[in-house]
């Protein structure tokens, strides 16, 4: 009887898939290999986007202090205040304006916010990259 | 790497040797295929099926019990995957399950141990024809008869596959058998 079965079910054909079908499996896989690349960096990437936004909020009153500190506010409050005498001794105040201007803590906000900015482009570039997967899998029901 | 078991082929793969997987989803891509079309009964949406099984396969490779069967794992994804997609379709009528206690009335207990019909073994579209009546079973029944016959698993391997205990899947098969019995001698030739 169980051979009588055997024969009967080894008669039944499978069906051939596409040829292509072991191509788009490995292609398939390699995309989730990088899906995974990616949701790794979203997930640091995010890490450092927090950690440098605060970076850049730390830098940035650290630039205002500065500012008060190095009397660039005062100096810089000259031009409302005193303009005519500002235009006869212009390059007395330039001079004087970026000397007393805090440039490392500019440099280091500015640094600071261009890395925001930065991280905040590769996030997004990243989160369309893996939202636009994810409807192709929702598409075919996954 | 051709000739080496699907165990050790995983094992290389977790030693970053890339190629393995290749050669296993190689191995197993039309069997799966296979057994994926016939579950959800559509062939158009088993490739789908059959891809999203292999990247289960490659997501969890590294969880693999090398101590296990591969081919019994690979299965038992496979048809956790085809039940994911059935349920998103909601297209697996309740009247394919039976009850734990196997309760259902769609067959008797009868076991026909009599020979097939000759007639059965000359038919020219004998595959057609049974692919036809195996079709019309119960989803449960039908994979447990393939299974067991076409992919020779036996009924503990059935059993991890679909997560039931070996009476169930032995109920299921006998039931299966018997209403694939009454089909096919039921059959005028």
């Amino acid at each position: 009887m169980e051979n009588e079965y055997k024969k009967l079910f080894n008669s039944l054909v499978d069906k051939n898939p596409s040829d292509k079908l072991f191509e788009k499996i490995i292609l398939r896989i390699g995309k989730e290999e990088k899906m995974q690349k990616v949701k790794r960096r979203i997930a640091v990437f995010s890490l450092f986007l927090v950690i440098s936004f605060f970076g850049f909020i730390y830098s940035f009153v650290m630039v205002q202090n500065a500012l008060i500190s190095s009397g660039f506010a005062q100096f810089f409050s000259l031009i409302f205040s005193d303009y005519n005498i500002i235009t006869a001794y212009w390059q007395n105040f330039v001079f004087t304006l970026l000397e007393s201007l805090p440039v490392f803590a500019l440099v280091v906000s500015l640094s600071m916010f261009s890395i925001v900015l930065g991280l905040f482009a590769f996030l997004v570039k990243d989160i369309k990259f893996i939202s636009s997967n994810n409807l192709i899998d929702k598409k075919h029901g996954f | 790497m051709d000739n080496e078991s699907d165990e050790k082929l995983v094992e290389y793969f977790r030693s970053g040797e890339k190629k393995a997987l290749e050669v296993l989803v190689f191995r197993y891509f039309k069997v799966i295929y296979n057994f994926c079309s016939r579950y959800v009964g559509d062939v158009n949406v088993a490739e789908d099926i059959t891809q999203e099984t292999f990247v289960k396969v490659w997501k969890n490779l590294n969880r693999f019990d090398t101590h296990k069967k591969f081919k019994t794992w690979i299965f038992q994804i496979a048809k956790n995957t085809c039940i994911d997609y059935l349920r998103k379709k909601k297209s697996i009528p309740f009247s394919n399950f039976e009850d734990e206690d196997g309760t259902n009335n769609f067959v008797d207990n009868f076991v026909d141990n009599s020979p097939l019909p000759d007639e059965i073994f000359i038919r020219k579209d004998l595959s057609d024809f049974l692919e036809k009546n195996i079709n019309e079973l119960p989803v449960n029944y039908k994979m447990v008869i393939l299974m067991y016959h076409k992919n020779e698993f036996n009924f503990r391997e059935i059993s991890e596959i679909m997560d039931e205990s070996v009476d169930t899947i032995k109920s299921r098969y006998r039931r299966g058998m018997i209403s694939l019995r009454k089909k096919l001698n039921g059959y005028k030739y």
